[in-house]
This record gives structure tokens, sequence and C-alpha cells, in this order.
């Protein structure tokens, strides 16, 4: 969120008119800063100089277990300093002119974020269960709610009873405020004169919209028939709307070269500057989910958040508020199967892609060619009603001959027959995704010059398929055919979904290996032999 | 015997035409230091329980791992499997797999992790000596991370835990190269604490690399070259 304001200040503000200048407060707790997010996302805050953060360390000493002394003694100022923060004195948290002090020296610092450390104790109040475990998760109980309106000299008895003094008090905090926006509005009217088209534009990113024609530069993109992998492809995309699409801004994990997921031209966001639209979130990848997801609520930008796909095992909790929240955050995995290579086990993803189908809210699109990802990243950024994760391959595959298939468009219902026998209804059904989708192609036509009727459906994306009319998906996998298999280099848990009891998958029952991706997709089973032969075998078995 | 693990490190690389030679040549003289001068262990007895335990917690230099374990002469890693570096079938994986050769502690390759195992293995030592004595049970565990390694969360929750329990015969050599995939570090990170110069340096006990405890303060200094190898 302060990532956001300061972009949208940096490319908004004029002289006279700062029209995005606010503060962003979190109170954290000392189980937030045990999490390993936290350190990633205040050692990204650190470098980038993020001054209008404060961060309120409610420092109670107790978490579930007990006292925090079991298992988190550590100098945390200190570590926030080494961070590049500011950071005040610890004071009493439940003092009132101290904290007010401390914020105020917080918000005086504007090029460091800010660390205000505040003793509290847990349960204030209640004579005896403040400081302790028990009060941080359950209620006090009729008889403690009692004792603690005698300790805190609360005089009314009857629950939910708030005097008129303490409406009082907030009025004059609501009276600012709508001063301080009724004064914005004025800035807004003076920036609309002065600075018309920046008005517009501020309006659009503010509002999230896409320009009518924003795609407009993406037909003909791959028309030279290049071979290219898919992620490559995404970033010729991405860089091919990088104008139109003027809001999306984002970044990498530390793998943008491998990734591909700069925009080339524009500048990078780094310590102190936020004139570009390249981030650098360093091998950080659960905080640049999270930082994401508060770029997406805070408004104002498009964010896209990029690392191999499995690697988004660093980032799940992350992504899963993404779809929790219902944000529009794209995440561009790559890497995505065995056929990555030597790299070995540890980074070839194998349950990845069925078990982000299984998140629900959660848009998974894989597509077969770069003719489909230029698809897959206008449905993604159509998409505003949640997050997309785009899976894309390491290796360079062919473009899809769209004068002999079905179009490309097609992709946008997320499976769709892309090719299919001539003259008689198929007799075997053959679905495949992503780079596998060459492969079967080249199957399926092996199948047909030997007398079976094949169809060969490709399926970018479960979600969209999912979402289309049960006319259009019968018509697809029509549900009288029960012939059907299944080719994707992953998990095949939850690919009887589409092929059925009497279908077949190929795919991956086991980790993969390290030794070069031809000869692994070989190794495994990936090859158009077997896609015939495992195909034959249904339509003649069964 | 640095330059050693250098060339090996190097022809594999050219050889699988694939690989990340950078890490194992920087660290060479580190890694000669450790073994060479400090490392309990023996490679007719790779299960030997009280054996110093290493990891290399940035996996992707797993040529370094390999070079040490065939010039130590560990039983399973000969020429050929250096040869072989990255092929199917061999034991020298891209990144270090448990199981499949002595002399690998752990797998490692997604950052972090190696730091954290770490952490349990020199709080297993602790638990085992605080129950069976240190005249059974009395070793070090060594482990060598990266600037990925340490912007990775995990390290951080990893770090404070051993911290916390004064894990005091863990120590991490922090290979400090100020670059990462992206470029230099500067990008992505402000200048941590503790830093181990390359070439050779001194080791010293530390409890974390970047978190003091009042009673025992992390010294990783450099030390005076110990001389020629």
């Amino acid at each position: 969120m302060a990532l956001a304001e300061r972009w949208l200040a940096t490319r908004f503000n004029r002289p006279g008119h700062d029209i995005i200048d606010h503060y962003t407060y979190a109170i954290v707790s000392d189980g937030d800063l045990q999490e390993g997010v936290a350190a990633e996302a205040a050692s990204l805050a650190g470098t980038l100089g993020l001054g209008k953060l404060i961060l309120i360390y409610d420092d109670n000493q107790i978490s579930i277990e007990g006292d925090t002394d079991i298992a988190f003694l550590e100098d945390v100022p200190r570590r926030f300093t080494a961070y590049g923060w500011q950071v005040t004195e610890s004071i009493d948290g439940n003092d009132i002119d101290a904290v007010a002090s401390a914020i105020d020296d917080a918000r005086a610092d504007t090029s460091r974020p800010s660390l205000v450390v505040c003793r509290t104790v847990i349960g204030y109040g209640s004579p005896n269960k403040a400081g302790t475990g028990g009060v941080h998760g359950a209620p006090l109980g009729d008889d403690e709610v009692a004792l603690t309106r005698e300790q805190l000299h609360w005089p009314y008895p009857e629950s939910f009873t708030v005097p008129g003094e303490v409406r009082e008090y907030l009025t004059k905090a609501v009276e600012r405020g709508r001063g301080q926006q009724s004064d914005w509005d004025n800035t807004l009217s003076s920036y609309r004169e002065n600075f018309p088209s920046e008005a517009l534009r501020l309006q659009d990113a503010l509002n999230g919209a896409l320009a009518p024609g924003w795609s407009s530069g993406l037909s003909g993109l791959f028309d030279d028939g290049r071979a290219i992998s898919t992620r490559e492809a995404s970033g010729k995309v991405m860089n091919a709307i990088s104008d139109a699409v003027p809001n999306l801004i984002g970044g990498s994990a530390d793998l943008a070269p491998s990734t591909l997921t700069i925009l080339n031209s524009e500048g990078h966001i780094g310590p102190g500057n936020f004139d570009g639209r390249n981030l650098h979130f360093g091998v950080r990848e659960h905080a640049m989910g999270a930082v994401a997801n508060g770029i997406a609520v805070h408004g104002g930008a498009i964010p896209y958040a990029s690392t191999f796909l499995i690697f988004s095992d660093y980032l799940r909790p992350a992504l899963r508020l993404s779809a929790l929240m219902e944000q529009r955050v794209i995440y561009v995995f790559t890497h995505d199967s065995i056929a990555l290579g030597e790299d070995g086990p540890t980074h070839q993803p194998v349950e990845h892609l069925m078990s982000l189908r299984a998140m629900p809210g959660l848009v998974v699109i894989r597509p077969a060619d770069a003719t489909e990802t230029a698809v897959a990243w206008q449905a993604a950024l159509e998409r505003t009603e949640g997050p997309t994760a785009l899976a894309l391959s390491r290796q360079n595959l062919p473009v899809l001959d769209r004068e002999t298939l079905a179009p490309a468009h097609d992709a946008s219902r997320g499976g769709y027959t892309l090719w299919e026998s001539e003259g008689s209804d198929p007799q075997v059904i053959i679905i495949a995704t992503g780079a596998e989708v060459h492969t079967a192609l080249e199957a399926a036509r092996t199948l047909d010059s030997e007398g079976i009727a094949t169809r060969l459906v490709s399926m970018p994306s479960w979600e969209l398929f999912d979402e289309q009319p049960k006319e259009y998906r019968d018509a697809v996998l029509p549900p009288s055919n029960r012939t059907r298999l299944s080719v994707e280099a992953g998990a095949t848990n939850g690919w009887a979904r589409y092929v059925g009891l009497d279908g077949a998958s190929i795919g991956m029952s086991t980790f993969g290996a390290s030794a070069p991706g031809g000869v692994l997709l070989e190794q495994f089973g990936f090859t158009a032999a077997r896609v015939v032969e495992e195909a034959r075998n249904l339509v003649n078995g069964g | 015997m640095a330059n050693a693990i250098r060339a090996l490190a190097m022809d594999a690389v050219e050889q699988a035409r694939s690989g990340h030679p950078g890490m194992p040549m920087g660290l060479a003289d580190v890694a000669t230091v450790l073994f060479g001068r400090f490392l309990k262990f023996d490679p007719s007895s790779p299960d030997w329980p009280d054996r110093d335990r290493f990891v290399l917690s940035n996996g992707h230099g797993s040529m370094l791992l390999y070079a040490l374990l065939y010039l130590t002469g560990y039983p399973d890693i000969d020429i050929d499997e250096i040869r072989n570096f990255r092929q199917l079938g061999s034991r020298t994986a891209g990144h270090p797999e448990y199981g499949v050769a002595a002399g690998i502690e752990t797998t490692t390759g997604p950052l972090g992790q190696g730091l954290a195992n770490a952490v349990g293995m020199a709080l297993a030592e602790r638990s085992m000596a605080a129950r069976f004595g240190s005249e059974l049970v009395d070793h070090h565990t060594y482990v060598v991370c990266g600037d990925g390694c340490l912007m990775e969360g995990i390290s951080q929750e990893a770090i404070s835990l051993a911290g916390h329990l004064r894990l005091d015969r863990l120590i991490v050599l922090y290979d400090s190269n100020d670059i990462s995939i992206d470029g230099p570090t500067s990008l992505a990170s402000p200048t941590t604490l503790a830093r181990v110069s390359n070439p050779p340096v001194g080791i010293r006990s530390a409890s974390t690399a970047t978190i003091p405890r009042p009673s025992r303060r992390p010294s990783l200094q450099p030390r005076p070259s110990p001389g020629p190898r």
C-alpha cells in the first residue's frame, strides 16, 4: 500500500497539487514479526525507503503458547534498524501521550519506514487475566468482565453502552478528516482544470479501467511463426501492451532474466526512486505476493508477480488471499514442468497445477503456444474479480498454425477443439494442456492416418472452461464419448473429471530428475508415440 | 585444492552446458579451509553419527559439494559422476539430493531450506548431547548460504530460532558476493550486519549470522590467510 502511494504520487502529483499524499499504518504483533514473510517485507520496505509506512508494534510479550520468552527473544529494534528503518525507543503503549509523540516522530521521518515499539499489556484492564496467554483468544467470562469494568472505572454495567463524550471525542477526528477530504476535492478540481489529461489518467488508474482497444497491439504479434517458449511469448505480450496498460506494474523474485517479465521501456523502482514500473522483489516470494495484494487493495495499479511455478509454494498464502479477496493480481509462473531439465526435481513442478486448480477463486491458464499466451494475458487483465496464474514453459514451442487449426481466440473459453479428423465423430478425444498440446497434435494426426478418428482438445484453463454454458462444454466433450485421454506433464489427480472412468491420463506420478529437458520428456513418456499408443489402447480395449 | 575445486566446477558445467559455476569458484577457498582444517569427517565412515555436518544451503552451487566429496574420497562420487553432472541417472544432480550419495546431508535447492535444516541438525546434536553426554556427541554443523538464502523469510525464522536456542555449535558461512540473479544485491537489500569476506577467512563460532545475543556476540571476522594450500 505504501509502495502504491509512492508510485501514484510520483506519477501524478504536480506542482501545488499533491493529489496523492497519505500514510499507511499497520499494527503488528509478536506473531506477525516471527513470520518470515514479515522479515522479507520489512527488508524490502527498508531498501525502498518507504518513508510513509508506519508499523506500530504491539510488544505485549505474549503468544498463544505463553510468554514470548519461550520462542522469541531477539532484539527486534536492532533487526529493523539493520533493515534500514527508523525505530523509536520502546514506549509505554498504554500511555496516550507517549504514543502520540512517537507517532509524530515516525511521521516526521519521510525517508525511512518507521517502527514504533509499544510495550502493552495484553488484556489491559482485566485484573486477573491481563498479561496472560489465556486472554488472547477466549471470552473473559461474566465475572472477569465485571471486575474489568471496575478496574477501568467504566461505570456502565449494561453491555454495549457507549457514553456521549466518546462520540464527541471521535467527532473531532471525523470532522478533521472531512475537512481534509473536502480540501482534497478542491485540489482535485484544480488538478482537473490545470492538468486535464493527468486527471483522466489518474481516474483510470484508480478505477482500474482498461482503455478501449488496449489489446490491439497483440494482433499479429506472433505471425512470424518462430518457435518460442510461452515464457518468452508472455514477455513479448507484456511489452506489446505496456503503453496501452500504463498502470501494470510488478516484477519477479530475483528471476527476471528467466521469467522474462521486464517491461523494457520502463524504469526500475529502487531505493527512494518510484519512477518506474519494474520492481525487484529480491528472493522474497512470499513478500512479493503480499505486496502485490497490498497494491491491489490500495488501488491505482494492476500488480503482477513472477517466479518459477515451483516457487508458487513460497508465496501460496498470499496467493490464496488474492483469491479470497477477489483481487486482480496476475501471477506469472514459468518453468512449469520437468521439461525445465537439469535443475532437477527440487525445481520441477509436479503437483502444482492441480493444487492451484483446487484453490477456489483462482483461474489457472496454461497456454499451448505464443498465440494462446496472448489470449491468456487478455483474460487475466480483464478478470477484475480475482487473480489469475499463468503457467508458462521454459522450452521453445512451435506456434500453432491458426490457418489450419481453430482460432487462438477460442482459448478464452478455457477449452476448445483445436483439431479433429474430418468426416466422422471422433473415436477418441485427447485433451492436452500447454507444452504437451503440440506433442498431442502430432499424435492425433498419426492416429488419424491410421484410420482412428481423433479429436484434439486444447484445455488451457479448467476454470474458464467450467464457466462456459453446458451446451458449449458438451459440444467440445460430448457426454456420449467416453474414450478420452489427457496429456499433461503434471500430477493426474483430478483429470478423471474430464476423462471419466473409462478414460486414461498421461502424467507424472513421481518427482522428476536432473537431466536435459528433452531427455526427461522422453524418459517420462511425454512423446507423440506414447500418446498414440495409449489412445490406440483405449480405442481397442474399450 | 581451491583451484582444483574451481577447475572441476568449470569443467562440469561446461560439459553439461548447464549449471552455476560462479558460487563454487567464489567459495572454493572457504571450502578448502573448512574441509582442510576444521571439519570433523571421515569419507570411509560417512554415517559416523558424531561427524560434523556440512550443508550447502545455496544448493545451486552443487558442484562445490560434489568437488569436495570427490577430492576427499567419498565413495559415491568418482570422476565419472563429475563428468555426468546434470545427466540422467547420475548422482550429481543439478541440486544436491539426499540419499543419492554419501556426504550429502540434506536436499537443497529452494533457497533457505538448507539453512533451516541445519538449525534442526544443530538442535538434534545439542539434544542428543544432553541425553548421551559430550563424550559421545560433540560436533558442529556448518552451513554455507548466500544472499539469496538470507532474503528468504524462512532464513529469518530459522536464524531467529537458532539464536533463541543459543545453538552455539551452528556456524553459518555467509557467502557475501553482492550478486543475485537480477543484479547487484543493492537493488533489493540494505547492507546487512556481518559478512564473511572472500578469499581466505577465519571461522568463528557464531550463534546466528545477524541477530546478536547479549552473552555471545557473533564474530564473523576475517583472519589472516592460513598459508599455502
